[in-house]
């Protein structure tokens, strides 16, 4: 149990020292030292990692909860500071998007390169439905993320039809229609212009674009936001854990190994390909929300294709079908560039370069979850 | 609108067609031989127009003259040796260290590539941020065609596509090397049985199919004079798009799927107003279309998996 | 009334005719041999029987119902499960996880049932795993020591006892082995072939069609044997039967000026 809050803590210092340090040659030794510090780990102390592995497997909720204490600390740690605020909670939503499409593409082996067009909806309908109708935030969030939901039915239905390579170019047009559809129906969407000025989420007469008032500590308006995404974050991994976990979970597993053998096993391929679809796009929707309701301004742009390769980077940096690696390769991959400012161009090339290096030399990437949940040792324990 | 625009508009669409059948023979390639789709070819679409625009710069510098025969027949061996070049590293780093992994990984370090590629570009390149002007590589009057304007790159692009098209036909069916290139295509397991060395055959399919890609680049620098850094992206999905709708596979197929999207796609901005700002939609929506009713495309026969 | 009734079935791919009017009928409980030379159709008419491929004409009755031209997985609900010639395991997948993967609970789960995950869903889960492991009892302690291993680290032959345990697993009326002992050495082929009576003498109710090469193997096993050449049905009965049948004598060693 020490070894997980200790192990736990290490990651988290290690983070919170990330973000802290700004001098770009020391953020380059500290990246290479850590990177030296995986390699060595993962050559040399194989059996302790997998005995840490199967002790985070094994008290699970604990370790958990333990993390969610430390997330929580998070602003007080780095006293509110407005623009690391405003990146972490950026790192938040990409890696519930990073979590969405490695349920698609890492549990079910369906790829998606268009995934950005999922946050574009969960955007489109907040600003929308806030700005021109008046809604609720908190009505119009869910309705996002349900929205996104059927736009992934919509994706899966000439998914069904096709595999592998036909569907990576399914998906890069459903991208780009989508972004298109934004950029030409400028009665709903505004144009190339966006939605200016959508209004922030309110709750209980706290209006989310004022400052956190803790009586001790005053944060910018952005830890609302925080506090906000933590939450869904931490629901969402909660849901995305379990359903990858279940008998659902694990006949994706099957259908991505094998479509063909998984269809002659009695898989209806139809309902689980479309279910992969829709419940992946429902986090893409969801961040995307948040994302209308934190900056108050969308326009096709931020949603592009570079977005959706951003995301499938993010799930081959930290392995592909590997919920941890999901939220490390998120976190690393947006606060990353943060530290390289100077570089800022540098940002896509970098992306470009993290995925050809993981699939030539790190094909399980970072942090490989290669642990299965169904052992046969559970049939005894009940 | 008149016989004259009519025909201009042809040309037009053809000649947008034979660069669209172009690249998509190269997609057509790769899948029939090698059985991946690369996803960094509009790269190499992109490299050959650069090639030819900073090799006429080099060019005019060493005092060659602009047009004539030796400076347009150099830009164009300046523009394959780079096609090959990148066909070759590509398939030697990229493509087969990823020879046992499964499609997605093979799909997602290609289009990794192409991004390094094309930002490599944009970073590396002066200004290669910004659109390029490409410069006039021959200077001919515009011709007349009954009326018609017809830009002479456009008819100089038509025949040299033919010309590398008929090229690359006869080199498949009547050298020895096209030979081996089909036998391993049809079995690759018989083929290595025969004694063909299949990694050469790979690395020639990855070069032929890129030479290709760059000299639809260097045609389309010719025909827009400007070119820019990720002017890749579009064209690699287009000629994908054309080769799925000939039939992955089918390099006959493959050329009458990019002039169908060529015209398709000429033919819908001049005739639908507004059309151009859903020219792109276009040949995507007419893609996923054909993949969903016609999975092997309009001229593949229906696929039986190997079980 | 037989389990499963084949009539004058038929696949063409384009001009070839690849299962050329192909009849039989079994009874329950019975184990039928399907031998023939390369190419002869053998794996297409399982691809047929399993719905893989539709047939250009031709039924497949089991148990009197009309079920050609179903999809794979509607076949496999109809109680046909099959393995295949070159393995195909989920091979990402746990020893355990593959054999669950032919149980109806995992099957028929709801899909966000996992969401609500209680006390009750971990019984349920334990109570799958159970029955997992006692279907691959059948084969003692081979596969029960590797439960937790990945199919695809596992042996050769293990690799074949595990297909056969997750085709078993769906409790079918009738099972389809697709070459089980192929890349096999002798003494492999003789294990398995043991093993596969061992299965038979625990399921007689379960009816099994087999495509081999190995002609002992299918002399040890089988009731029925049919031979096809060329797609064609050109023997049928028992082994010994068929063995001095002079047509399969001459499909097999080649009839001069034909097979040169």
């Amino acid at each position: 149990m020490s070894q997980i809050f200790l192990s736990e803590i290490i990651l988290y210092v290690l983070f919170l020292a990330f973000i802290i340090i700004e001098e770009p040659p020391l953020v380059a030794a500290y990246i290479i030292a850590v990177a030296a510090a995986i390699f060595y780990l993962r050559r040399k102390k194989k059996d302790k990692l997998a005995e840490l592995e199967r002790l985070y497997a094994d008290n699970l909720p604990k370790a958990g909860l333990f993390m969610a204490v430390l997330a929580l600390a998070f602003p007080f740690l780095i006293g509110g500071d407005a623009y690391w605020m405003q990146v972490i909670n950026f790192a938040m939503m990409n890696a519930m998007m990073a979590l969405g499409l490695n349920l698609m593409t890492g549990r079910a082996g369906l790829i998606c390169l268009g995934y950005a067009a999922f946050e574009a909806i969960g955007a489109y309908t907040v600003g929308i439905l806030t700005l021109k109708m008046g809604i609720s935030f908190w009505v119009a969030f869910p309705l996002g993320g349900l929205f996104a939901f059927f736009v992934g039915i919509l994706l899966g239905l000439p998914a069904l039809r096709v595999k592998g390579h036909y569907l990576a170019l399914v998906t890069i047009a459903f991208g780009l229609i989508v972004q298109e559809i934004a950029l030409n129906a400028e009665s709903v969407t505004g144009g190339t212009n966006g939605l200016i000025d959508i209004p922030s989420p309110v709750l209980f007469s706290h209006d989310f674009a004022t400052s956190l008032d803790f009586g001790f500590i005053s944060m910018n308006y952005l830890a609302n936001f925080y506090y906000l995404i933590l939450a869904v974050l931490i629901i969402s991994v909660m849901a995305i854990y379990c359903l990858s976990n279940s008998f659902f979970g694990l006949s994706l597993n099957a259908m991505r190994d094998d479509q063909l053998a998984a269809q002659c096993y009695g898989m209806n391929l139809t309902r689980y390909k479309l279910y992969a679809f829709a419940i992946g796009a429902i986090f893409g929707g969801l961040a995307g929300g948040i994302y209308a309701g934190m900056i108050n301004f969308i326009a096709p742009e931020n949603f592009g294709y570079g977005l959706s390769i951003i995301i499938i980077s993010m799930i081959i940096l930290g392995g592909l079908d590997s919920i941890p690696g999901a939220i490390a390769g998120a976190l690393f991959l947006t606060v990353f560039p943060e530290k390289f400012r100077a570089f800022e161009d540098y940002r896509i090339f970098f992306y470009g370069l993290i995925i050809v290096f993981c699939l030539l030399f790190m094909r399980d990437g970072v942090l490989p979850f290669k642990y299965r949940i169904f052992k046969a040792k559970e049939a005894e324990k009940v | 609108m008149t016989g004259a625009v009519l025909t201009q508009q042809f040309f037009n669409a053809l000649s947008l067609g034979v660069m669209y059948a172009l690249i998509a023979v190269g997609f057509t390639l790769f899948f029939g031989v090698i059985e991946v789709v690369n996803f960094a070819h509009g790269e190499v679409f992109m490299l050959g127009a650069f090639a030819a625009m900073i090799a006429s710069g080099v060019f005019v510098s060493c005092g060659l003259t602009q047009g004539s025969l030796l400076f347009i027949l150099l830009i164009l061996a300046v523009v394959i040796i780079i096609g090959a070049l990148f066909g070759a590293v590509l398939e030697k780093y990229i493509v087969s260290p990823m020879r046992d992994a499964p499609d997605i990984m093979t799909l997602l370090i290609t289009l990794g590539a192409s991004i390094v590629v094309r930002e490599a570009v944009m970073l590396f390149v002066p200004d290669g941020r910004n659109p390029q002007t490409f410069p006039v590589l021959v200077e001919m009057d515009t011709i007349h065609f009954g009326g018609a304007l017809v830009k002479p790159e456009t008819l100089l692009c038509i025949v040299l596509s033919i010309i590398m098209i008929a090229g690359m036909h006869r080199f498949i069916q009547n050298t020895t090397y096209g030979r081996y290139i089909r036998a391993t295509a049809q079995d690759r397991g018989a083929a290595m049985m025969m004694g063909i060395d299949v990694k050469k055959i790979f690395i020639f399919t990855l070069i032929i199919g890129s030479i290709l890609g760059s000299v639809a680049g260097l045609m389309n620098g010719m025909t827009y004079n400007i070119i820019k850094f990720n002017m890749g992206f579009a064209a690699s999905i287009k000629g994908f798009a054309a080769a799925v709708v000939g039939g992955l596979g089918n390099i006959y197929g493959a050329i009458i799927g990019g002039l169908l999207l060529g015209f398709m796609e000429i033919f819908t901005v001049s005739f639908i107003t507004d059309g151009s700002s859903y020219q792109d939609m276009i040949s995507f929506i007419i893609v996923i279309i054909c993949l969903v009713f016609r999975p092997a495309g309009l001229f593949g026969e229906k696929a039986y998996e190997k079980v | 009334m037989s389990i499963i009734e084949v009539k004058d079935l038929t696949i063409k791919f384009g001009g070839v005719t690849a299962v050329d009017n192909v009849s039989f009928a079994l009874n329950q409980g019975e184990v039928f041999g399907i031998i023939g030379p390369n190419g002869s159709g053998k794996t297409t008419l399982f691809n047929l029987l399993s719905g893989i491929y539709k047939p250009t004409c031709g039924e497949i009755l089991l148990d009197g119902e009309n079920i050609q031209g179903l999809r794979p997985d509607l076949v496999f609900r109809k109680g046909i499960s099959r393995t295949f010639q070159n393995g195909r395991l989920f091979w990402n997948l746990s020893v355990l996880e593959n054999v669950m993967m032919g149980l109806k609970d995992v099957r028929e789960a709801p899909i966000f049932g996992g969401l609500f995950s209680s006390r009750k869903n971990k019984e349920k889960n334990a109570g799958v795993i159970q029955k997992a492991l006692d279907i691959m009892r059948i084969f003692e302690d081979l596969l029960i020591s590797q439960a937790d291993k990945f199919a695809k680290d596992l042996p050769y032959a293990d690799r074949r006892r595990l297909e056969i345990c997750r085709a078993i697993a769906a409790e079918p009326r009738v099972i389809l082995l697709d070459e089980p002992s192929a890349g096999m050495d002798s003494m492999e082929t003789i294990k398995l072939m043991n093993d596969l009576l061992k299965v038979k003498n625990a399921l007689p109710q379960l009816t099994v069609i087999v495509v081999e090469h190995d002609m002992a193997f299918i002399k040890g096993l089988v009731d029925k044997v049919m031979v096809l050449n060329y797609g064609k049905n050109i023997a049928f009965g028992t082994f010994d039967e068929v063995a001095s049948n002079q047509q399969v004598i001459d499909a097999y060693l080649g009839q001069e000026g034909e097979n040169a």
